[in-house]
């Protein structure tokens, strides 16, 4: 499987996870840049990688962790994330404004390990299981965040 | 799960916006310029090592010739098949020098022994006399 073949097929799936994970298109823009360097240089080891979906999205997660970190070392450049609600409207497209708004704002409120969670399920497409080799957790952890998330989803579109 | 069936539909009505157009190849010149900084072995490294690997084996393989046709030629040797008269004669006059210290019969033995064992060779040995002609001298 070629790089370009990659970046068409999950390209945009990625771009939408780390922006979502990091806040920031800008962030996610060099963060998934920085994912197909990584691609690059292990690409003999990516050919035999069952899953190579779940393989990339791990890499992105971890690549924005690492970029995570790296930001709160450095508190003099880091700036809290703010109006995380529109980066996610921003980034996510519906038929009908008014849900996607109401939509965006109840995902910004909801803890980002849950939210992490039903963005890989609902907008990625990814499994339980495929979710749980990206963030290194068990599935039933996994299940348990999709459950508690879902209900606080549930709550604050109900509101 | 069962709970969440009006919560699951909306978020399955929003679909990611896709990366901008400018991204790909942005991501896709980076990702290949750090992969030539990267790269360990160069194209012209490699045409150097293909070359030498290549030299490695005919160099391997003309040893393993050498050593055969050697070995041959001490085995012929050993054997009597190429023993010429010169040879022999020489051969015979070292022995003589070095086996004069020695007693004669011993000397005798110890020599045909080691050296003429086989019967091919004994018969290629214009007469046993002439050995001790020489050993005698």
């Amino acid at each position: 499987m070629k790089i370009e073949e990659i970046l068409d097929s999950i390209g945009d799936k990625l771009y939408n996870f780390l922006t979502i994970k990091l806040g920031s298109p800008l962030d996610a823009e060099d963060v998934l840049q920085e994912v197909f360097c990584r691609l690059v240089r292990y690409r003999v080891r990516f050919r035999i990688i069952r899953n190579p979906s779940a393989y990339i999205f791990r890499i992105a997660r971890n690549e924005a962790i690492n970029f995570l970190k790296h930001r709160k070392k450095n508190l003099r450049s880091y700036h809290p994330v703010e109006g995380l609600s529109k980066i996610i409207q921003e980034n996510l497209r519906g038929s009908d404004p008014k849900v996607l708004n109401q939509a965006a704002e109840a995902l910004a409120k909801i803890p980002s390990d849950q939210r992490e969670v039903i963005v890989l399920k609902f907008f990625e497409e990814l499994t339980f299981r495929e979710i749980s080799n990206v963030c290194g957790v068990s599935i039933g952890t996994v299940t348990s965040r999709y459950r508690y998330g879902m209900e606080k989803l549930r709550k604050l579109l109900e509101d | 799960m069962g709970g969440f069936n009006k919560t699951q539909k909306i978020l399955e009505s929003l679909f990611p916006k896709p990366m901008p157009p400018e991204l790909r190849e942005k991501i896709l010149s980076t990702a290949y310029k750090r992969q030539r900084e990267f790269l360990v072995i160069s194209p012209v490294l490699r045409t150097l090592f293909a070359i030498s690997s290549v030299l490695i084996v005919l160099a391997f393989f003309c040893d393993n010739l050498i050593k055969n046709s050697e070995n041959d030629f001490l085995t012929s040797i050993m054997n009597g098949s190429q023993v010429s008269e010169i040879m022999l004669d020489k051969d015979l006059q070292e022995m003589k020098d070095e086996l004069f210290k020695i007693d004669y019969d011993q000397r005798l033995n110890q020599w045909v022994i080691r050296h003429y064992k086989t019967k091919k060779t004994e018969a290629k040995l214009t007469g046993l006399q002439r050995i001790m002609d020489i050993l005698k001298e």
